[in-house]
């Protein structure tokens, strides 16, 4: 997996996404544009550019939130639909934004754009897509749900050509205003875990089925609370769903067991912990805002009063003369591969633009390799994505330099020591 | 230490409701000055800018290192500058507008307090907007008033078509009996040169010292209608920038609460840069600023503003610091 294919886009790149069936790449950068990649459709390594709405003032609307979503075979069997690809070609993958125009859209692999909704005047932050392709999001303290079905019938009347299929007019479900402006979304199971600063709601997945897009909130059973007086801003869930982690700005990891709510703190962070993740069998937690990738062992009695176990210390940068050597950069991207056995199972991004992956030997094979990529000279990593089936990796910067790692039938494996 | 060349400079801007701020910021946006603002507003009212980024915040206040008064910062406000720093397209400047009736703490402390705005953005000044016809009942009203004085760089003291002369003269004497530091502009229905308020770097001092160089001289000034005064302190004589940041993280950690600002340029021993600091209560930051020039006077100036300020002691410090 160790081919890279770099890119130099000039734009912050503020969000990544795969598409989970076709592994085509949408990068999301600071003019306003997504960039689409399919390395494995693309010999030149070209990218498709897509000018997304024009948001207030003249101004490029900027994606803050980005997603992927398939109404494919798959989703349509699961739903007693025609499953033949052919029979519905509209009905596949798409990558759904949202903006500080507070627009909601569907931009399909080939560019076309599918207004969703949009709140005026508000920046949608959060976007989660559930199990079911009812489509979560958030702007302030608001969280919001379009359902499958609402989706589906909007794609239909987009390629039916008709004048209504342009506009942004679904009628979101949404929910009453939580404590704080919500930071981020993360699926737990059947619920939903918004996190805001003071803690997290776990909200029970509408079922499309039962709720009505336009009924009341309040008909569905409340949200489960778990508090905390702080900033959190990141949240991972561990992969066999027992244990909620969430990076604060405070530097501190907060962890709760799902079980019975019960918590933990880990601190010790120097910056804000923009990004937490767990290594893919469970075992390890890690934060950004350090420069070691070192993780909290859960096995046994846990992390408490334990020592995290490092897996990489970025190297001494020499000191020029007569001045003290740089502090060495943080951490301020992690990434863990969700496909199962691995080979490179964990990423970070680092404040100084390299991107280092781990081979934490999960698959029995190898153990410890390390693969180091300079993305950008000066410029920290902005976002990382491994590709939903593992084989391949995208990272951005904020100066706008992008790279893939793997994909496009070059999947070099790790050496075995 | 940051590089001011390349961070956004942010103004923030306070008033009580009424006192003028959504006229000035309509003049400020619609004035022919080719430059390119976001505005950071409470709500979308009557401001009538369409080639501006305008961008209204809900406000959040966050309570840092768990319940200190003092370290509260606007959450909303991370937020939406972090999502502003990653448009391509740049900024001249930043402008945030508080409600009329906030303290000015949360949102300038947030500069000093966010990792990221703290490298990326610098607070270029605090803009009070004030009612010269109100401003009195205000001030002997509440404590906002006279905490949006307090924190002030700059006071645009508008309406002052309604109010006579004499009025006026009083009017600015109550202010510099809490702040003798700014720089007070009067005007009429918000208009102003936004060369004046925008991009000042007012922390570079010698602005805020030319308001009157002969305040370094008379050290305190008392009145006895307000409890917020302000004093400044200067030597000639370098500091030891160590020992003065050690006094600093000491001071502030322990009388913050009642220091609303406190400004300073200092000379080094040996040293072709002035050291340049600011606080807002607890929260501070030095850092060099530009060169001394030939004609400049190498001195350490220091100004505080705030309740209960004790000068002899504060001297005392200071001159401990001197290398």
């Amino acid at each position: 997996m160790t081919e890279s294919n770099h890119w130099a886009f000039n734009h912050f790149v503020t969000k990544i996404a795969f598409s989970p069936r076709s592994g085509a790449v949408a990068f999301a950068l600071g003019n306003g544009t997504l960039r689409l990649v399919n390395l494995a459709e693309s010999r030149f390594h070209k990218s498709q550019e897509i000018t997304l709405p024009v948001g207030s003032g003249g101004d490029p609307s900027l994606v803050q939130a980005l997603a992927a979503i398939d109404f494919g075979p798959d989703f349509r069997q699961g739903t007693g639909q025609d499953s033949d690809v052919n029979s519905r070609p509209e009905l596949g993958e798409y990558f759904i934004t949202g903006g500080d125009d507070g627009g909601v859209n569907l931009v399909s692999l080939a560019g076309k754009i599918i207004p969703l909704v949009r709140h005026s005047g508000r920046w949608i932050d959060n976007l989660q897509v559930a199990p079911n392709r009812d489509v979560y999001y958030s702007y302030g303290k608001i969280l919001a749900c379009i359902q499958a079905a609402q989706i589906i019938e909007k794609i239909t009347r987009a390629f039916s050509g008709r004048e209504n299929g342009r506009a942004a007019d679904l009628t979101p479900r949404l929910y009453p205003p939580h404590e704080g402006s919500i930071s981020a979304l993360q699926l737990v199971g059947n619920r939903l875990a918004v996190a805001y600063f003071g803690g997290i709601s776990l909200w029970p997945l509408g079922d499309a089925a039962t709720i009505p897009a336009q009924s009341p909130v309040s008909q569905s059973p409340a949200a489960t609370k778990l508090a905390w007086k702080g900033a959190l801003l990141s949240l991972a869930l561990s992969p066999d769903g027992e244990y909620l982690a969430a990076g604060l700005g405070e530097g501190e990891l907060h962890v709760w067991r799902m079980r019975d709510g019960t918590d933990l703190r880990m601190s010790g962070y120097g910056a804000k912990i923009k990004s937490v993740a767990w290594t893919p069998d469970g075992r390890y937690l890690l934060g950004s805002g350090v420069p070691e990738m070192m993780g909290w062992d859960f096995t046994g009695a846990g992390p408490e009063g334990s020592e995290p176990r490092a897996f990489y210390i970025p190297p001494e940068k020499p000191a020029l003369r007569g001045q003290t050597p740089p502090l060495p950069p943080n951490l301020t991207a992690l990434a863990s591969n969700p496909h199962r056995p691995a080979d490179w199972c964990l990423a970070g991004g680092y404040e100084d633009g390299s991107l280092v992956l781990i081979d934490l030997g999960l698959n029995g094979k190898s153990h410890g390799n390390l693969h180091r990529v300079e993305v950008s000279r000066r410029a920290a990593i902005a976002c990382l994505a491994f590709a939903p089936d593992g084989n391949s990796l995208a990272a951005g910067t904020e100066d706008g330099k992008a790279v893939i790692i793997g994909g496009g039938g070059t999947m070099p494996r790790p050496h075995a020591r | 230490m940051k590089n001011t060349a390349t961070s956004v400079p942010v103004t923030i801007l306070t008033g009580y409701l009424g006192a003028g701020k959504t006229t000035l910021l309509n003049h400020l946006l619609t004035a022919q000055h080719g430059q390119k603002y976001a505005l950071i507003i409470n709500e979308f009212g009557e401001l009538g800018i369409d080639d501006q980024l305008v961008v209204a915040a809900d406000e959040e206040i966050f309570e840092m290192n768990n319940g200190c008064v003092c370290c509260t910062v606007r959450g909303d406000l991370i937020r939406i500058i972090t999502g502003l720093l990653q448009r391509s397209q740049k900024f001249d400047g930043i402008i945030v507008e508080t409600t009329g009736l906030a303290a000015p703490a949360p949102v300038a402390q947030t500069f000093f307090a966010d990792e990221d705005l703290q490298q990326k953005t610098r607070l270029d000044a605090i803009i009070t907007v004030v009612d010269a016809k109100n401003i009195s009942r205000q001030l002997s009203e509440g404590r906002e008033a006279v905490a949006q004085i307090a924190f002030a760089d700059v006071i645009l003291l508008n309406k002052t078509d309604l109010v006579t002369a004499a009025e006026l003269d009083a009017v600015e004497g109550k202010i510099r009996a809490i702040n003798r530091f700014c720089e007070i502009i009067r005007t009429q229905e918000g208009v102003i040169d936004p060369k004046l308020i925008l991009g000042r770097q007012a922390f570079e001092l010698e602005k805020i010292l030319a308001v009157d160089p002969g305040f370094l001289r008379n050290g305190h000034h008392h009145d006895h209608d307000s409890e917020v005064t302000s004093i400044s302190l200067a030597s000639d004589q370098p500091i030891d920038p160590e020992a003065f940041e050690e006094w600093m993280a000491l001071l502030l950690r322990e009388k913050g609460a009642d220091i609303f600002r406190a400004k300073g340029v200092l000379a080094l021993p040996g040293e072709a840069k002035r050291l340049v600091f600011q606080a807002v209560h607890m929260q501070f930051r030095i850092g060099f600023g530009q060169n001394w020039r030939p004609r400049d006077k190498r001195q350490n100036q220091l100004v505080f503003i705030g309740r209960n300020l004790d000068e002899p002691a504060l001297r005392r410090s200071f001159m401990a610091c001197l290398a």
